[in-house]
């Protein structure tokens, strides 16, 4: 590592050179700008002046001269608003630049004349006006990407003029934050992630660069991989699992950038919003747009059209904070049934017997004729091209039995105004009169006939779990169960809510997903997925249906589960679903974000056997405190809060088990010390002390937790010990656990 | 255009000035609109723009955009 001072003393100097340049660029901008906007503003004034027409004259032929002479006008000044906007957009970047003028330098060699040149690559060119030196090079130009493509050694380009071949010297990463020259490391291989930035920048021996570079080098194959359809990320917590699903994205909008594909291909599946926020501050980095960011509830509202849809959260706090042991078992299994693929199973069946059973044909008569018949309709439905969807079919029947009234609609309203004669007086009302009659009498029929041709799905859900026998004759051949019959009433209890459980509302949407066409996410290429064990095979048959032709990027570690247990068939499961013809599962099994003591800690709640890999630095013990009784607790908290933020530690997680536990905790101390409560949708910068409940922890990282109830009451059970695994793992340098009362027999 | 011609055939059906509506006025009683009067309107706009206006689908027709929207619809297909 080339971290000596010479290097330094270069690397300061060029930084301030640059920042110089875009100093004085910035300022010429700013009074360009101030100038453009004078002259738009005298522009305007004078268009008024000398222009004083009404605008709705213009359009007759007669005012044709004076219209051209106010577009003459017109067009200086939307040239000048134009121009104005790019002094706007250049303004912003120069300020940008100012804070941050590049983050990588290649040294390129080129072939041709053996000249080599240094070229600094960030966010956007900077040239020098006078010298016409590119200071900065935009990470999209050509030169520019040999800096992605190629480690040190041979390497090319393609230029206008064609391929440009050379040698790669070096290669160098900056952190520039706020103008200053934060540190610098060499490395073969792009290290995106901070953590490995850092750990390269603090031990520069050559075993550590080796780890460095080879876990950058695991990530990287995931990161840029483009031939694979199905990419499966087994993650372990603190293996940058999440950073990599963040970088996919961006590298695939990347791609998609130079393939001319529209940000609008990319969707990124996240867990619930607080990711989402996490990704909106990373993504941006990139470049100007956002990639399309989702959480799965969003599907479910989208699709059924209403809000009332419980969300996976609320189910969460439901299952974790119920005290009725047999109601949260309940829960459990229902959600744990209805996600699995015996069910969908279930679900296909019932949708392929629909026509035979739950769809209610009647006779149609109009004018009265009988025009078409129960048996017929029903015959011809079941006939029809099973490839097309249900709905589809439907609305053809719908549109030939509209057909054929049509056909007799003249008759009809002949009928009609004679009968309309022979009631009033009033003959000049006749044609209206008929008319209304008609009209009133369509809307009864199309409702009579809608009654068949459209299918009320919540209808059919409802009937499929009201009729036991037919349901346990659609899951012939399949063991169902125990306590089958418990789940199918408790349902039936649940769809009499108004608003619809959490499980239900995944198969309803399924259903609807298999019966009609959906198009609105047809153009999407490109799925990513984190936390993907937390989904069941339900979901991954939604995502199918959803968005049939992406490739998918799905990440998961089965160590982090809520409320179910799951190993690594989970994985041969999606792949199954998903069925893409090439697909892949890596793992990334080495820890290095959180500290070796956290993680050796951690490793306490899984299953034995299980394999560390962490060669992480090095930081405290966890450890675990008693308290006597609640203001006891409350004030040992509020010491590790102090003790923590006297260690300079920016963000800091009180995590405890539901929402319920973490809003009392917080009504008890929020006076005492400077806190915010996570709920679901808050502002996150993460930089300050917080309170969570463990199931919206995920993904996200804090530089030290408290756990704050690591009682026996709270954590007991198998689920319980990978709620234990993922608060512990969220915490990168520093971890403390609590508790009143008896310790959890799982510490 | 067809709002303004629209407009203009309901004005003359139930007597007000064609500038007190709007595409968000409802088809319904609250507005002194009756059944007959729905159906003069569906016989006066098959007239004027050359089309056949499908009785059910005149129950969709909640206010005067629906209307203004079935036509553009017919008129886009041709």
């Amino acid at each position: 590592m080339e971290n000596n001072l010479v290097d330094r003393d270069f690397e300061e100097n060029r930084l301030q050179q640059t920042i110089s340049i875009a100093q004085e660029q910035l300022s010429a901008a700013r009074l360009r700008s101030q100038k453009k906007e004078a002259a738009i503003i005298s522009l305007k004034q004078e268009m008024l002046e000398e222009t004083s027409y009404s605008i709705s004259n213009l359009w007759s032929m007669e005012n044709f001269h004076q219209l051209v002479e106010l577009s003459q006008h017109a067009n200086p000044v939307s040239h000048k608003v134009s121009e104005y906007e790019m002094e706007i957009n250049k303004i912003l970047l120069l300020e940008k630049m100012i804070n941050s003028p590049y983050f990588a330098r290649i040294d390129f060699k080129f072939d041709d004349t053996n000249a080599v040149r240094k070229v600094y690559i960030g966010l956007s060119s900077l040239k020098d006006n006078q010298t016409r030196e590119m200071y900065v090079y935009d990470w999209r130009s050509p030169i520019a990407s040999v800096f992605y493509r190629f480690g040190t050694g041979k390497a090319f380009f393609e230029a206008p003029a064609g391929k440009i071949k050379g040698e790669v010297n070096l290669k160098r990463q900056y952190e520039i934050r706020k103008g200053k020259l934060e540190y610098f490391f060499d490395a073969d291989v792009q290290i995106i992630d901070e953590f490995l930035r850092q750990l390269l920048s603090q031990n520069a021996s050559p075993k550590m660069k080796t780890i460095v570079e080879t876990i950058q080098k695991d990530q990287d194959i995931i990161i840029r991989d483009m031939e694979t359809d199905l990419m499966m990320v087994q993650g372990s917590a603190g293996s940058g699992k999440t950073s990599v699903a963040l970088h996919r994205a961006a590298y695939l909008m990347y791609q998609g950038l130079s393939a001319r594909l529209s940000y609008d291909d990319i969707i990124v599946v996240s867990p619930n919003t607080l990711f989402e926020r996490y990704i909106a501050n990373v993504l941006p980095e990139l470049g100007e747009k956002n990639v399309k960011s989702i959480i799965f509830e969003e599907i479910l509202r989208m699709i059924l059209q209403t809000e009332h849809v419980q969300t996976r959260n609320q189910f969460f706090e439901g299952l974790l904070s119920s005290n009725d042991k047999k109601y949260g078992n309940l829960l459990k299994r229902s959600m744990q049934f209805k996600g699995s693929s015996q069910f969908v199973e279930i679900l296909k069946r019932f949708i392929n017997d629909l026509p035979n059973r739950w769809i209610e044909f009647s006779d149609i008569y109009y004018d009265g004729k009988h025009i078409a018949s129960r048996q017929l309709l029903k015959t011809k439905l079941l006939k029809g091209n099973k490839a097309s969807l249900l709905s589809s079919r439907l609305e053809q029947l719908e549109d030939n039995i509209l057909e054929l009234i049509h056909e007799r609609r003249k008759q009809r309203m002949e009928k009609l105004r004679i009968h309309v004669l022979e009631q009033t007086a009033h003959t000049f009302e006749v044609e209206e009169v008929a008319r209304m009659l008609s009209i009133h009498e369509s809307i009864t029929l199309i409702k009579k006939i809608r009654k068949f041709t459209r299918l009320d799905h919540f209808e059919l859900y409802r009937k499929l779990f009201s009729n036991k026998n037919y349901f346990y004759s659609l899951a012939k051949g399949m063991e169902l169960p125990n306590g089958i019959e418990d789940i199918i009433d408790f349902t039936c209890e649940n769809l009499k809510k108004d608003y619809l459980s959490y499980d239900d509302a995944l198969a309803l949407v399924f259903l609807q997903l298999k019966t009609k066409r959906y198009n609105d996410y047809k153009g999407i290429k490109q799925v990513v997925i984190d936390e993907a064990q937390d989904y069941y095979p339900l979901h991954f048959e939604i995502l199918n249906s959803l968005f049939p032709q992406s490739q998918y990027t799905v990440l998961g570690d089965i160590n982090q589960t809520i409320g179910k247990q799951e190993d690594l068939s989970l994985y041969d499961q999606l792949n199954k679903i998903l069925d893409k013809p090439k697909s892949t599962l890596v793992t990334l099994d080495k820890s290095f974000r959180c500290t070796n003591e956290i993680l050796i800690y951690s490793t306490k709640f899984l299953d034995p056997g299980f394999k560390l890999n962490s060669f992480s630095r090095n930081g405290d013990t966890p450890a675990v405190s008693a308290a006597q009784n609640k203001s006891d607790l409350d004030n040992l908290l509020i010491t590790e809060c102090m003790t923590c933020k006297e260690r300079n530690y920016q963000s800091i997680g009180l995590i405890c088990k539901t929402e319920q536990d973490a809003i009392s905790l917080y009504e008890r101390i929020k006076d005492k010390i400077d806190i915010r409560l996570i709920m679901n949708d808050v502002g996150i910068n993460l930089s300050g002390v917080f309170i969570i409940p463990v199931y919206m922890s995920k993904g996200l990282e804090f530089d030290a937790v408290l756990i704050c109830d690591a009682d026996g009451d709270h954590y007991n059970s198998e689920d319980d010990k990978k709620l234990l695994y993922i608060a512990c793992t969220r915490a990168l340098h520093r971890l403390n656990l609590f508790y009143t009362g008896e310790i959890s027999p799982l510490l | 255009m067809i709002f303004q011609n629209v407009a203009k055939i309901l004005a003359e059906i139930i007597d007000i000035d064609d500038e007190d509506i709007t595409l968000e006025t409802e088809l319904t009683n609250e507005f002194g609109i009756k059944a007959v009067d729905v159906a003069k309107l569906v016989i006066e706009c098959e007239k004027k723009f050359k089309i056949t206006i499908q009785d059910e689908d005149v129950h969709n027709f909640r206010c005067v955009n629906d209307i203004v929207e079935y036509i553009e619809r017919i008129q886009a297909d041709w």
